[in-house]
């Protein structure tokens, strides 16, 4: 008995008339797995075993183009993404009787294949290339004719840069067009990270694993350029959504995978900066000021050049996005922490210097002196950077005591301090030095708690157990 | 060497060929099967058209060419463990369920076991066993499918 066919057109005799074969290109122990034949309009068509009864052989049969197959032969993509591929995405379903004539036939949808006849996510031909295939594919036919590539720029962005002046025409420089690209691509790992730990994260997760299959799935190398023209420099970028790939770390996170380029324009891309409302919006669902600051400002220094123009859209232009100038107060919202300072203040640097002391001395007001500081100096030297060593970390009225010290690294750069701690993952950025430590205890306390616990549940216990020790 | 399912060549009557049409032996070849738990279960190790028939797996035996019925009369094994696997992962869920396999046995063929055809790009050989050959004490179920 073969499975009952449901909600498909039954047919009386064969779709197919004079089909060649092209490759056996699976078995199993004789018997034909799938199988490639060309019509007499060189379409391709494959034919994927799906059943039997002792009365004959049940083939699923649909068209595919010539990309997709030879994606496949190269094991870029799976049975299952051949099925998803499908041109038109109508399928056959084949009775052939022991003579393997045809007995019966259906035409469905790809939503009506049933379940137990579609192949696992990781069906991939791990085989060497078939020597059947070595001349096959016509090479200008595999660009024109390409579903993967139409299917990319469909479901792509369109972003576009103009010259803000028209000194040079249309065109834009190949810093612009780099700056794009390397902010885009920056701004939406960013948003790719924090995404796939909100949707997965919790407090049973073991987030080392989570991040391993954060880096299998690489939604950043999956951000495929899929059209460029020059209009003035137009490029589509779009994310790659066929399972690839050792999916045993990546299976269940394609659907994920398949929305983030939409989720990325909706939460990033869709905003009016210039207006507070939506500022506002953006700080309540990234509360934290270092996440807004790694997926935001790639995109609003995009928008604030000077030299060019941005405008983002999606295929048929059903949705246009163009961006006004933001004022600083607004920008203050988004980045709290980076005050602009007065073209007044004298741009702060930090000196090293090394210093000749007895033994024992402290250095305080009392020990060395103003005298000394002029006279005892061995050598001094410009830098922009300095440690600092956090050996407890104070919140409100509780004190935890770190097991081991954390050492540092301060970098001043135009008059904002950057503090990075990238086991958790933290960056702050501050403009007062004297709250260097404020806001690290505060980045520190949210990560920890966010991500190994639940901060308002368990907080007082943690407190008992470090009491405790 | 005497084939342990000499009759089910012989049934074929074959006309242009002389069945197996391989003199190779195993040569203490590893080979990997698909298998029924325990190993001892009597649809282990059965030559494919002796499968086919006890099974219900059609196979147009009519149509076939006689390399093919000659194949047929081996049973199939892999080389090795990925090449096995692999195989049983590009099948539909409902032909695994038909098929009822549910694991993967390993053993070494030695040259009194049998005849081995020329092993294929994907893993594939068909053993044809000697009536000297005990596959269930060869062969120890490695994993389930």
């Amino acid at each position: 008995m073969t499975t009952n066919i449901k909600n498909a057109i039954p047919l009386d005799k064969s779709p197919f008339d004079g089909l060649n074969l092209v490759c056996e290109i699976l078995e199993f122990e004789g018997t034909p797995v799938l199988l490639h034949f060309s019509d007499q309009n060189k379409n391709n068509i494959l034919f994927y075993w799906v059943d039997y009864s002792e009365n004959g052989q049940r083939y699923l049969t649909w068209k595919i183009d010539d990309f997709s197959l030879k994606s496949y032969l190269n094991a870029e993509i799976s049975i299952l993404d051949l099925v998803n591929n499908s041109l038109g995405f109508y399928f056959f379903i084949l009775d052939l009787d022991i003579n393997d004539e045809f007995k019966k036939g259906y035409f469905l949808n790809i939503l009506d294949i049933p379940e137990n006849y579609l192949p696992d996510a990781d069906s991939f031909y791990n085989y060497n290339y078939p020597k059947e295939y070595l001349d096959y594919f016509n090479s200008e036919d595999l660009a024109n004719n390409n579903a993967y590539i139409k299917s990319l720029r469909d479901t792509g962005l369109d972003f576009t840069i103009k010259p803000a002046s028209p000194t040079y025409g249309d065109t834009v420089g190949t810093e612009d067009a780099i700056q794009l690209l390397s902010a885009i691509t920056k701004s939406y790992s960013e948003y790719a990270k924090h995404h796939f730990f909100s949707a997965f994260n919790d407090n049973n997760t073991d987030e080392k694993k989570l991040l391993k299959k954060f880096n299998a799935i690489n939604p950043t190398e999956r951000l495929r350029i899929s059209n460029l023209s020059f209009s003035s420099f137009n490029v589509t970028l779009s994310s790659d959504t066929l399972s690839r790939g050792k999916t045993e770390l990546t299976e269940n996170y394609n659907d994920w995978n398949r929305k983030l380029l939409n989720d990325y324009k909706n939460e990033v891309i869709d905003n009016d900066f210039s207006n507070l409302e939506d500022v506002i919006a953006i700080t309540e669902k990234f509360k934290e000021p270092s996440l807004r600051k790694k997926i935001f400002d790639p995109i609003i220094k995009i928008i604030e050049s000077s030299s060019i123009k941005l405008e983002v859209s999606n295929s048929n232009k059903s949705w246009v996005k163009k961006y006004k100038s933001i004022d600083d107060e607004t920008k203050k919202v988004i980045f709290p922490m980076i005050e602009k300072t007065s073209s007044v203040t004298p741009k702060k640097t930090i000196i090293n210097i090394y210093l000749e002391v007895n033994e024992g001395d402290e250095i305080g007001e009392k020990t060395i002196t103003k005298k000394d500081l002029k006279e005892k100096i061995l050598f001094s030297e410009e830098t922009n950077t300095f440690p600092i060593v956090i050996e407890e970390i104070i919140y409100q009225s509780y004190k935890f005591i770190l097991t081991e010290a954390l050492e540092l690294r301060i970098k001043l750069i135009d008059d904002v301090y950057t503090v990075s701690y990238e086991y958790l993952d933290i960056e702050i950025l501050v403009s007062d030095k004297k709250m260097i430590e404020e806001y690290f205890y505060r980045a520190f306390l949210d990560k920890y708690l966010n991500q190994y616990l639940d901060y308002k549940e368990k907080f007082d216990k943690i407190i008992v157990q470090i009491m405790d020790i | 060497m005497e084939l342990k399912y000499q009759n089910e060549i012989d049934n074929f009557a074959f006309q242009t060929l002389k069945c197996p049409m391989v003199n190779q032996l195993p040569n203490d070849l590893e080979a990997y099967r698909f298998s029924f738990n325990p190993i001892e279960h009597e649809d282990n190790f059965l030559p494919n058209v002796v499968f086919d028939r006890k099974r219900g797996k059609p196979f147009n035996y009519t149509k076939a060419v006689e390399t093919v019925r000659c194949s047929r009369c081996s049973s199939s094994m892999y080389n090795t463990l990925d090449f096995a696997r692999l195989a049983w992962k590009n099948l539909s869920p409902q032909v695994k369920e038909n098929l009822g396999y549910t694991h993967l046995a390993k053993g070494i063929l030695n040259n009194i076991d049998g005849l081995v055809t020329e092993i294929n790009q994907k893993g594939h050989f068909g053993f044809y066993e000697s009536n000297e050959c005990n596959p269930i004490s060869k062969f120890s179920i490695l994993e389930e499918l």
